[in-house]
C-alpha cells in the first residue's frame, strides 16, 4: 500500500510537504490489522514509550506513526491517504488510512488542491505540477 | 479517556527511535555508486541460462569477466538475485527473490534455460538486519554484521524495510518492525543494525551499520523493536 501523509511544515523549506512511504503488508512485509482499536494502540504507545513496543499485527501503524514523527518534527499530519498497490486487499489500505487520520485526527484523502499548497514528490514545490497528482480521485 | 489519549499523542511525544544517524560503509560507497550511476561501459549481459541453482546461474556461453557485476541485480524470468561474485560463465547470488514480495519467501528457483539480464545497476539496499552484539561499534571497514540474530524461523531475523522520504527535504528513512516470536531465542538484547542489499546473512552488500542509542530487549512473544535509519541524500 502507498502511504501519504500531509507534513504540515517541512523544516527544511519551511513549507507544507507530501510525506511518502510504501508498505508491503504481504509476506515478510509489516501487518496491519483490520478494525484496530486506534485509541487502545495510542494508549498503549504513550504507556510504552521506551525501545520496545507489543502491538502485535499493527507494524505498519507503529512503522507509519515512529517514523513520520521523525519526519514531521513531532507534529501531526494534516491529512492521511493510503492506497492499495495491484494485488493488495483493497479493504486493508482503507482501514488502515481510517487509522492513521483518526490518530491523527486529521481527513482522509489526499487534498485537491495538494499541488498548490504542498511541496510534491519529484519535488515540485507548492504552485508546480509534479504530474503526480492529476485529481484527488486519480492519485 | 479520549481527551487523555489525545493529549498524550502528541505532548509526550512518547517513541523512542532506536536508529539514528547511520555509518557507511566503505563497501556501502562502492555500491552506492553502482546503485546511483551505474556501470552502463559494462558489455551487455542477457542471454538464456543454462543452469540454475537457489543460488546461481549459469550460461555456459558468456563471458562475464570476473566479479565486474557484483552487487548487480540479474534478473531470471520473474525472479532476481543480488550478484554477489561471478566467472566467466557463472553468477553465485544470495537467493531468488519474488519482483513482487522481495521480502518474503525465496522464489522458486528459475527453469535451467530461463532467459536473464543483467540489469547496469545494483539492487535497491532496502533490508534491515538486527546485532545482539554487546557494545556495538559500527566500523566503516565491516563487509557483515557481527551478531546478526539468524534464527531460523524467528522474527528478528533480516526483514524488508520501508522506506519514507518527505518531498524536497535531503533525508529519507529505513524503518523496520520486528515481531519476536516464539522460535526466536528470548529475551534478545538488540544493540544496532545492518543495512544490505540481501534479504540473506552474510551476503552484501552492506551499506549502512548504526547503533542503538540504547539497547532494546524484546523479552517476549509479540514484543517490537522499530529501528529507524535517517539517511542524509
Amino acid at each position: 500500500m502507498h502511504v501519504r501523509l500531509g507534513v504540515p511544515v517541512a523544516q527544511e523549506h519551511g513549507e507544507p510537504a507530501v510525506y511518502d512511504q510504501p508498505i508491503h503488508t504481504g509476506e515478510g512485509g509489516h501487518d496491519v490489522t483490520v478494525g484496530a482499536d486506534v485509541n487502545a494502540m495510542a494508549l498503549h504507545l504513550a504507556r510504552n514509550t521506551g525501545p520496545v513496543t507489543h502491538l502485535p499485527g499493527n507494524e505498519a501503524f507503529v512503522n507509519v506513526v515512529q517514523t513520520f514523527r521523525l519526519l514531521a518534527d513531532g507534529r501531526p499530519a494534516t491529512w492521511a491517504s493510503v492506497k492499495p498497490t495491484d494485488g493488495e486487499d483493497p479493504a486493508i489500505a482503507e482501514d488502515f488510512e481510517r487509522q492513521l487520520a483518526s490518530f491523527y485526527e486529521c481527513p482522509r484523502g489526499i487534498p485537491d488542491n495538494v499541488e498548490e499548497t504542498h511541496w510534491t514528490t519529484n519535488s515540485a514545490p507548492p504552485g508546480v505540477d509534479s504530474g503526480q497528482y492529476a485529481t484527488a480521485e486519480e492519485a | 479517556m479520549d481527551l487523555l489519549i489525545r493529549f498524550l499523542r502528541f505532548l509526550f511525544s512518547p517513541f523512542v527511535p532506536q536508529a539514528a544517524w547511520a555509518l557507511k560503509m566503505n563497501q556501502g560507497y562502492d555500491a552506492e555508486v553502482v546503485g546511483l550511476f551505474g556501470d552502463v561501459a559494462l558489455p551487455p549481459a542477457a542471454g538464456t541460462s543454462t543452469a540454475t541453482t537457489a543460488t546461481s546461474m549459469t550460461d555456459s556461453g558468456a563471458t562475464f569477466g570476473s566479479n565486474v557485476y557484483k552487487w548487480h541485480m540479474v534478473i531470471c524470468g520473474t525472479a532476481y538475485g543480488i550478484i554477489q561474485s561471478h566467472t566467466g560463465t557463472a553468477l553465485t547470488i544470495d537467493r531468488w527473490y519474488s519482483l513482487t514480495s522481495p521480502g518474503g519467501s525465496a522464489a522458486s528457483t528459475p527453469g535451467s534455460t530461463t532467459a536473464y539480464m543483467i540489469l547496469p545497476v545494483g539492487g535497491p539496499c532496502n533490508f534491515i538486519h538486527l546485532t545482539t552484539t554487546g557494545s556495538f561499534t559500527p566500523s566503516a571497514t565491516d563487509t557483515t554484521l557481527s551478531g546478526e540474530i539468524t534464527t531460523a524461523g524467528g522474527g528478528l531475523v533480516a526483514k524488508l524495510a520501508t522506506v519514507a522520504h518527505v518531498a524536497g527535504t535531503s533525508t529519507a528513512t529505513l524503518t523496520t518492525v520486528h515481531v519476536a516470536n516464539g522460535s526466536d531465542s528470548l529475551p534478545a538484547v538488540v544493540t544496532g543494525i545492518g543495512v544490505t542489499g540481501s534479504l540473506v546473512a552474510a551476503k552484501g552488500p552492506l551499506l549502512y551499520e548504526t547503533a542503538y542509542g540504547s539497547s532494546a530487549t524484546a523479552a517476549s512473544s509479540g514484543d517490537q523493536v522499530t529501528s529507524v535509519d535517517t539517511i542524509t541524500l
